[in-house]
């Protein structure tokens, strides 16, 4: 997709002005705001400040064809926060408000506290008007009546001088500026007098959704009385960096793998940590002696970077590291695990089981390793008593892991996507403050016992079907143990689509058809004398089907995906820096 | 707003006295015409309605009833078929629109920000009858609007009418559809809200009755998707009127069938009751009202063996008396005298109805008896 225009704001002197006005800002704050002061997140001395104020319009391009504008009204402000060691510092963040919300023609339907996905550019950030990501989600023909909030995290606006120590997944530090934020804006729009409607999600992809998590973390920790999510939606997020790290190192020499945000990574730790690496201790030349001005001056994006490691001839995890760090067993890999450990967003985090979750990875994600995805899933279900569902909004958690792959753009697209429907969908499905009774009415057919219960309901004998697909003589259908062998027969057909039934049966897993419901359903149509001809299973597909597509969130996704056919949008051209 | 009458046994009832001192009678009919299309979009929203062949027939009813004054709700897409049969003899209000996306445009994608403007109500009046005064107003609180009944898709509230009628009498009389919840919602407890905003909706036309309330009695008339067993009508709507000293207040199936001892909430509900309800007011200073007749016309309202909608029509005829009417209590005793049932109802000191009473305290035509 060629953002050349997608998501600018139209007032770029009003941004130098304002640039000019925040590093003066800045000086004046660090005299004010001694490096040793503690604060506590969430406390809002020393004021909001709002910096910048305009009305914009945003894009949604494609190939140089603007498909959608929307008219934006754009408040950047400079709040108080606290960074990674818990000092006061001040940072930047915008709240954007859909214009026809902004002059009161529609009511706002919620905030939604969005935290961006990995930054490299000063200018890539929101109070500089970038909104490569937003706009699909917040100018497209759904016309989402919700108000955005972003900070732009340590490193980016008034304090872009540190561009260099920005906290990239770094602990909770991004969930600091992120709750922090939220708190300015609402203090901003409560004096204001503009009405922030019912609803209030939390979202982010890749770094973005990682940060999310982590906002997630210290709402739990920290805000539990002033603050509650309707739902937090995450997407392909490094959650568990040392699962992840775990992951590059046993594909280091797959080419396919996308190196650069394990770069990022380890960098920041590094610095963050003060762990003393240099360079030329941690990667291989030439980029090591490249790596400062690549990728801590600001001066590259990260698709520049990626042709750079491409131009360099750097395309794997080994051809990047020095071999101590791709070593389980070395100090150095040690002493950078460890540090990564204690940052780890899982420490000292109990989930509120009260909040909702969404969560979409990609199964082969080669940038961001499925495995730290899981990882997700693994911890907010063990942790906080979420139900896995096939069905969204059934229960507190869906996954697209199932989708086989390997584009993280594209899950961040999609990613974007369900966002504009859930934004569209949202204010219907809980308008009356509990899920909507007719939509539960519908969902709760979509689990393999529900679509089970309607079929027999209708005169269908699903254990009858059961036995005859598999081969039965009326007796009773397989044990477990022998059907599962008899579809480890499937293995080499799976193999041509790049998976295995071990793999199929994980991610069903991963995506709410667990193994408890797997067994559920055998062992009632075990249970159960055959009586009937087949015909039961493809009946049970359609039903799950037919539940599905009528679901609201799918209808307004399917939307969207119509519009976008309309205009010969291929999502596999999209491109976003993600 | 579908419903289905919970019960079929509150069937055909009269009974007919004459006061003393009554100068002219009156009757009025509540009937909930069912009158939703059977789809909204592609939702069948109420698909064994009775549509516009049924709502014709529903018209040819209401006309051979013949009754002074017709309120009637839900008159949503048929409403040329209910007036077909009554342009003849009756005057009517306003219509304020039906369900639909051809004469109310609808954002799909913000259906959370749509509301039809109509109410569905709809009064009709003889043409001997004058309406001198007519106000619309809307129920401040509403529930539901894409589940609970849907309430607040649509403009609901009430009808205020000042009524003269043939002989120069001047009653008012008021049309309303409350908040409805549904049977499941109930079962599962989950009606919570639906009863809150009934009550607010009680609540507002207690302060609506009392503020306007002068020398003129005030007939109630509607769906009121209440129970007393399972909505404070007596702490929402009758002690606060009847608290001000300024007047009274009977509800027309109390009066009639039990004795006028008001179910309790909470309670085991009484088969009998019905959402449709006809209330009065008497003010203390001035005319009163005494239902004389009342009519749940569950057999006349019948086409092929079925109920023509989803609810019956709720019939009472009222003489008009002058000067200070009699507390409540009293009227009960004066009217169940004359009732066919009046002797054969006993209810607890819980007002639970009670069919055969064990020995003990009981009360049987609004006083007490010891039963030995």
């Amino acid at each position: 997709m060629d953002l050349s225009f997608a998501g600018r704001e139209i007032f770029r002197p009003q941004v130098k002005q304002c640039r000019l006005w925040m590093t003066a800002a800045v000086l004046a704050l660090c005299a004010l705001w001694p490096a040793t002061m503690i604060a506590q997140s969430g406390d809002l001395q020393g004021g909001v400040e709002i910096i910048h104020e305009c009305d914009t319009t945003w894009h949604f391009g494609y190939k140089g064809i603007n498909l959608y504008s929307r008219p934006m009204h754009r408040i950047d402000m400079a709040y108080p926060s606290v960074d990674a060691r818990g000092n006061a510092i001040r940072l930047s963040g915008s709240i954007v408000i859909p214009g026809n919300v902004y002059d009161g023609s529609s009511p706002a339907d919620g905030v939604l506290l969005y935290n961006r996905y990995t930054q490299m550019m000063p200018e890539c950030c929101p109070t500089r008007g970038f909104a490569e990501g937003e706009f699909v989600f917040m100018c497209n023909p759904l016309n989402p009546n919700w108000i955005l909030v972003e900070s732009d995290f340590y490193g980016f606006g008034i304090t872009e001088e540190h561009i260099s120590d920005q906290y990239y997944v770094y602990g909770d530090a991004n969930g600091h500026a992120s709750i922090d934020c939220l708190l300015a804006a609402r203090q901003v729009m409560d004096e204001r007098g503009i009405p922030q409607g019912k609803y209030l999600l939390n979202a982010g992809a890749s770094s973005g959704g990682y940060d999310c998590l982590a906002a997630q973390r210290v709402r739990d920790m920290y805000h539990k009385d002033d603050i509650r999510f309707d739902k937090t939606l995450a997407a392909a997020a490094p959650f568990d960096v040392n699962r992840a790290y775990s992951s590059y190192i046993s594909e280091k020499d797959n080419s396919k793998q996308d190196i650069i945000f394990a770069l990022v990574v380890l960098n920041a730790f590094n610095r963050q940590d003060n762990l003393g690496f240099t360079p030329q201790q941690m990667f291989t030349e030439p980029l090591a002696s490249k790596f400062y001005d690549w990728f801590n001056t600001g001066r590259y994006s990260i698709d520049q970077l990626r042709d750079s490691l491409k131009a360099i001839g750097v395309k794997t995890f080994t051809e990047a590291m020095q071999p101590e760090f791709l070593d389980y067993s070395s100090d150095e890999y040690k002493k950078l695990k460890a540090a990564i450990e204690s940052h780890n967003l899982q420490n000292g985090w109990t989930p509120d089981p009260d909040q909702s979750y969404y969560y979409l990875h990609y199964a082969h994600d080669m940038a961001v390793p499925s495995a730290s995805g899981r990882t997700v899933l693994d911890f907010l279900t063990s942790n906080g008593g979420y139900k896995k569902s096939l069905v969204p909004e059934l229960t507190n958690l869906t996954t697209c892991m199932f989708v086989m792959s390997d584009s993280h753009t594209i899950s961040g697209i999609q990613f974007m996507l369900h966002l504009a429907a859930t934004l569209t969908a949202y204010p219907m499905l809980y308008y009356d403050g509990e899920l909507n009774t007719h939509y539960y009415d519908l969902v709760k057919v979509g689990t393999p016992m529900g679509i089970i219960r309607l079929l027999e309901e209708k005169g269908i004998d699903v254990a009858q079907a059961f036995n005859s697909l598999t081969g039965g003589d009326g007796s009773g259908g397989m044990d477990f143990s022998s059907l599962i062998a008899t579809l480890t027969t499937y293995d080499e057909m799976l193999q041509e689509y790049g998976t295995s039934l071990g793999e199929v049966l994980l991610i069903a897993d991963d995506s709410g058809l667990s193994m408890l419901d797997i067994m559920e359903v055998i062992n009632y149509l075990n249970s159960k004398t055959a009586e009937q001809a087949a015909g039961g299973a493809a009946a049970s597909r359609a039903m799950r089907q037919k539940a599905n597509e009528q679901l609201v969130g799918d209808y307004f996704y399917n939307n969207l995906l119509d519009w976008l056919k309309e205009n010969n949008v291929d999502l596999n051209e999209m491109q976003i820096g993600l | 707003m579908k419903r289905i009458l919970l019960s079929l046994s509150f069937l055909i009832s009269h009974f007919s006295f004459s006061p003393a001192g009554a100068q002219t009678s009156f009757s009025v009919m509540t009937l909930n015409v069912d009158g939703l299309p059977g789809k909204f979009l592609f939702f069948d929203i109420n698909p064994d309605g009775p549509l516009s062949a049924g709502s014709e027939r529903i018209s040819q009813y209401i006309a051979a009833k013949d009754c002074d004054i017709v309120s009637m709700q839900e008159c949503f897409n048929y409403r040329w078929e209910i007036w077909s049969r009554l342009f003849a003899g009756y005057e009517h209000d306003e219509w304020t629109g039906g369900i639909d996306s051809e004469t109310h445009q609808l954002d799909y994608f913000h259906l959370q920000n749509e509301r039809f403007p109509c109410d569905g109500l709809n009064s009709a009046w003889k043409k001997n009858v004058t309406s001198t005064a007519y106000e619309r107003v809307a129920h401040k609180q509403n529930f539901g609007k894409f589940s609970h009944e849907f309430d607040d898709i649509i403009t609901k509230g009430f009808r205020r009418h000042e009524f003269t009628l043939a002989d120069g009498t001047e009653i008012v009389v008021y049309n309303t559809h409350f908040d409805a919840s549904s049977e499941r919602d109930e079962q599962l407890g989950n009606d919570v809200k639906d009863r809150e905003a009934r009550h607010a909706q009680w609540q507002q036309l207690m302060q609506h009755v009392l503020t306007h309330l002068d020398s003129r009695p005030v007939i109630l008339t509607g769906d009121f998707n209440s129970y007393y067993t399972r909505d404070d009508i007596i702490t929402a709507f009758i002690q606060p009127i009847e608290a001000t000293g300024r007047a009274t207040v009977g509800d027309v199936w109390i009066e009639q069938y039990r004795s006028g001892v008001y179910p309790q909430l909470g309670d085991e509900m009484d088969a009998d009751e019905v959402l449709d309800k006809i209330l009065y007011v008497n003010p203390v200073e001035g005319l009163a009202v005494t239902p004389v007749s009342v009519t749940l016309d569950v057999a006349g309202y019948q086409y092929d063996n079925k109920p023509m909608g989803d609810h019956y029509p709720l019939i009472a005829t009222f003489a008009v008396t002058r000067g200070k009417t009699t507390a409540i209590g009293e009227t009960a005793n004066s009217q169940s005298s004359n009732s066919k049932w009046s002797n054969s109802k006993s209810f607890d000191l819980q007002g639970r109805r009670v069919d055969n009473p064990a020995t003990g305290l009981y009360i049987q035509n609004g006083h007490k008896f010891i039963a030995k």
